[in-house]
């Protein structure tokens, strides 16, 4: 374990540094995130602001939500990113072939391999927002939410690191998971809509198989609209650790597949 | 004489077809994507129109909306998918144009019939069915006409304007990777803008009123809103021929900007050695 | 003790069925038949430390398979195989394995595409936990033998095919592993290129005495490095053993190339020299091949003077290549 922490800086730094080599590449990258979360959000907001509310959600407090959403999903996308090479075709090309053979575990150095800048992008868009945003909703700060909104960005950015993996992961059997991954994550988008105006069912989907919405929509709805914040820190601290442990799962998985049966 | 001209590139078609279908399970992934996302939509909106004080926004009944949403949506997948800025760029990224110099065929032309390719194998494997499931259930779910026979003839034409005004704009930005590696990036770029300004994420009747008016001097409504606009029938008699007349023009409008830009970009990469 | 064994290794594979053109194309896009493909059908052999053994055969005949199976990246379908006496498809003792072991897979690169080569020894040097002693000995040697000087500080991504094989070798030798793989290392590489990345090879192991597992098709390499050669063929061994006892039990073979503008003669010279030589025609070029122990040079020469005005003439000794051939022919047959 101590190895392991020793060797992630390492990684990290060396991976910054050619990064910032391509200057204007990582600055497009950057740029290309801000501005989809941006037209996105702007999307949103046109569409809100043609009625007076949606279901008791104004745009300041859906821009919150938005925001608060980008967070540990902008985390997630600067450390993990390299997982999106498992779905598109890497099992195939044989991109675990040389982290099987040095003696360090090959999830490591398939998630330690790349800093993705880009996701600064949406981090710095998420951050604008919760400024702009905090003042416009009327939420005041205590120590006691603070923490406990601190606490949920952690968990969920374990959720969004799962949930990449579980469906990276599926491409050991099928070969390219990426269209399903990309819809996945499409899922997720919507999740940053007031649970209510969804049919039942895909509420229970949205709570219960992929709780986006419990990571996302709850907390915030709790502390927007006077709920148990700490209640949904748990639920959204739970539902990160399942998903966590089911990736694993089904990471190793097909890691002995591959060994049994190649690319 | 000319038949002989075409058969050429037609080689450069199909193998975009069979390209097209080389991964059964994305095949399968993408139309599960598209379902998603217009079930969340028909949500969205239904909630969107029972908060609203007036059951008409911008123009726009619940039923029209979703209609168009919906058939904006399936239109859009050529968007995404608009293979010539992905050859173009991952040409230049590889090297690979300076090959594609050498030979004797106009490259812009080589990458319209392979984009052509992969254009209509997403046509049969997608587009088609999803209309068509599309349209049956909103006849049959909400009670939404089906688009007349002229209406579809018109739309058909206006798609395939479409697809090489799109081409054309992928073919423009996949040659920026001349000065960057960051090809998904402009990727990125790409989409959203494009998706956004051609009206496929929302009507442009609810953009801000400067907005819409740049927006008429530029190719995106041409892209999806107005060939969707005509499916639909909003856009009737005379005027579908004037949208169709600058859907032309913006043809050869871009067809003239690919062609300056790339003889820019073979000169710079003749100099260069790509 | 051998530090390589391999015990009756098989390994066979499921592929999906596919069938060719745009109507085949709908059909296996809703079907899902398998059929099993043996690569590796049954091998045995065991190396001893610090030997090199060049591993030749056709593509697809079981080659990576078996490579594959060595490192552990593949788990044998029946046999076994122990490396340093582990087990390297066995998650318990991988680890044992790995850390011995140095890979070269001449079609991909195992260093970190964007960053500069000497950061990528900085990480290997700390994932294998090398003591800075070693390390710097260790570097000093491989870069002077590799001649990493020039582009040590250049992304990998921006090198030669050259330059990026001389690097992958040397991150696969930072750590002093005993046992050394090396997939393809020259293909695509030009002669002077291949010719230095030999001697550098043969200088690692004279100084450090690796066991070196070689695949190839290039045969000149296997003449310059290997003692000991394995002929591999549709997932079996054909031949294992010295590479002299391949020159000498498959005969001292020569050559005699020659041109001559009128080949009218060519079918008496084959009733002439008959059961003695093998005489072969392409493209105006007459090729006569025969064991010079057993027959006369002279003889040939001879036969072929009378008979003919050369404009051209080339006398070899039988290459590697030609013995190989021969050697599937003989065992087919």
């Amino acid at each position: 374990m101590k190895k392991y922490l020793k060797l992630y800086p390492i990684y990290i730094s060396r991976s910054i540094k050619a990064r910032l080599a391509y200057r204007l590449d990582a600055l497009i990258g950057i740029f290309g995130f801000l501005l989809e979360n941006s037209i996105q959000f702007f999307t949103l907001y046109l569409t809100v602001a043609a009625i007076p509310d949606l279901n008791g959600w104004t745009v300041e407090m859906m821009g919150f939500l938005y925001g608060f959403y980008l967070i540990p999903k902008a985390i997630d996308h600067i450390f993990s990113d390299q997982i999106w090479q498992l779905s598109n075709g890497g099992i195939a090309r044989g991109i675990l072939d040389k982290y099987l053979i040095k003696p360090i575990n090959p999830l490591f150095q398939l998630v330690a391999e790349m800093i993705q800048l880009e996701g600064f992008g949406e981090l710095i868009l998420g951050i604008v927002f919760l400024v702009v945003f905090t003042p416009q909703v009327g939420l005041v700060l205590t120590f006691s939410n603070v923490s406990a909104m601190i606490l949920v960005v952690f968990f969920s950015m374990i959720f969004f690191f799962s949930i990449k993996l579980i469906f990276g992961s599926i491409s050991f059997w099928t070969k390219r998971s990426i269209e399903v991954m990309t819809t996945v994550y499409d899922i997720s988008n919507f999740a940053k809509y007031p649970i209510q105006i969804f049919h039942k069912v895909i509420q229970f989907i949205l709570t219960y198989i992929i709780p986006f919405s419990v990571v996302i929509f709850f907390p915030i709805d709790a502390l927007l609209n006077g709920g148990n914040v700490w209640e949904q820190t748990l639920y959204v601290a739970i539902a990160s650790i399942v998903m966590l442990m089911i990736a694993l799962l089904i990471w190793s998985k097909g890691l002995k597949k591959y060994e049994s049966a190649g690319s | 004489m000319k038949l002989k001209r075409f058969r050429k590139y037609w080689a450069f078609t199909k193998g975009g077809i069979l390209n097209g279908f080389a991964y059964k399970f994305s095949a399968f992934g993408w139309l599960i994507g598209d379902l998603v996302g217009i079930l969340i939509l028909y949500f969205l909106w239904s909630a969107i129109y029972s908060n609203s004080p007036t059951p008409i926004i911008n123009g726009l009944s619940f039923t029209d909306m979703l209609t168009y949403l919906i058939f904006a949506r399936i239109a859009a997948n050529l968007v995404y998918s608009s293979s010539s800025f992905f050859i173009v760029g991952e040409d230049i990224y590889e090297g690979g144009i300076a090959l594609s110099l050498i030979r004797p065929m106009s490259y812009r032309y080589r990458v319209l019939s392979n984009s052509f390719g992969y254009f209509l194998s997403n046509i049969i494997l997608m587009i088609v069915p999803l209309f068509i499931v599309a349209s049956l259930i909103l006849y049959f779910v909400l009670g939404v006409e089906l688009p007349s026979i002229l209406n579809i003839i018109c739309f058909l034409i206006s798609a395939l304007l479409s697809f090489v005004i799109t081409d054309g704009l992928g073919f423009l930005l996949g040659e920026l990777a001349i000065f960057t590696n960051a090809l998904f990036g402009l990727m990125l770029i790409k989409n959203i803008t494009f998706t956004f300004l051609s009206g496929s994420l929302l009507p442009s009747a609810f953009f801000p009123e400067w907005l819409q008016n740049v927006l008429k001097f530029l190719p995106f409504q041409s892209m999806i809103e107005n060939p969707i606009m005509i499916l639909m029938g909003r856009i009737e008699g005379i005027e579908i021929l004037w949208t169709l007349l600058i859907q032309v023009i913006w043809c050869l409008i871009l067809g003239f900007l690919c062609n300056v830009t790339f003889n820019k970009l073979k000169k710079h990469v003749v100099s260069v050695g790509g | 003790m051998a530090i390589i064994e391999v015990k009756s290794a098989q390994k066979h594979f499921k592929r999906p069925i596919r069938k060719p053109g745009i109507i085949g194309m709908f059909k296996t896009l809703f079907s899902m038949k398998y059929d099993t493909v043996q690569a590796v059908k049954d091998i045995s052999f065991s190396l001893e430390e610090g030997e090199i053994v060049g591993y030749i055969g056709a593509n697809g005949a079981g080659k990576s398979t078996t490579i594959k199976m060595m490192c552990g990246i593949l788990t044998p379908s029946a046999g076994e195989i122990t490396v340093n006496g582990y087990k390297p498809y066995d998650p318990k003792q991988r680890k044992h394995v790995l850390k011995n072991i140095g890979v070269v897979f001449g079609q991909r690169t195992q260093l970190w595409w964007d960053l500069p080569l000497i950061e990528s020894l900085v990480i290997l040097k700390e994932i294998y936990e090398l003591s800075d002693e070693d390390y710097k000995q260790r570097f000093e040697f491989l870069k002077e033998v590799l001649g990493l000087e020039d582009f040590l500080n250049q992304p990998v991504r921006t090198l030669s095919l050259g330059q990026r094989m001389r690097a992958d070798l040397a991150a696969s030798l930072i750590h002093n592993p005993k046992i050394l793989f090396l997939d393809e290392p020259t293909i695509g590489l030009d002669v002077l290129v291949k010719d230095k990345m030999i001697e550098a090879i043969k200088q690692i192991h004279e100084q450090y005495h690796t066991t070196i597992i070689l695949t190839t098709h290039n045969m000149d390499d296997i003449t310059d490095l290997c003692n000991r050669v394995i002929i591999l063929d549709e997932g079996q061994i054909l031949y294992d053993g010295a590479l002299k006892t391949i020159k000498s039990k498959f005969g001292d073979i020569r050559n005699i190339s020659f041109v001559s503008k009128d080949l009218a003669e060519l079918d008496n010279l084959k009733k002439d020299l008959k059961d003695k030589c093998v005489i072969t025609e392409e493209n105006g070029m007459v090729n006569v091949s025969f064991d010079h122990a057993k027959y006369n040079v002279n003889k040939v020469l001879k036969a072929i003077f009378d008979r003919f005005i050369i404009e051209d003439i080339k006398i070899e000794e039988n290459s590697l290549e030609n013995i190989v051939k021969k050697i599937y022919e003989v065992k087919k047959i």
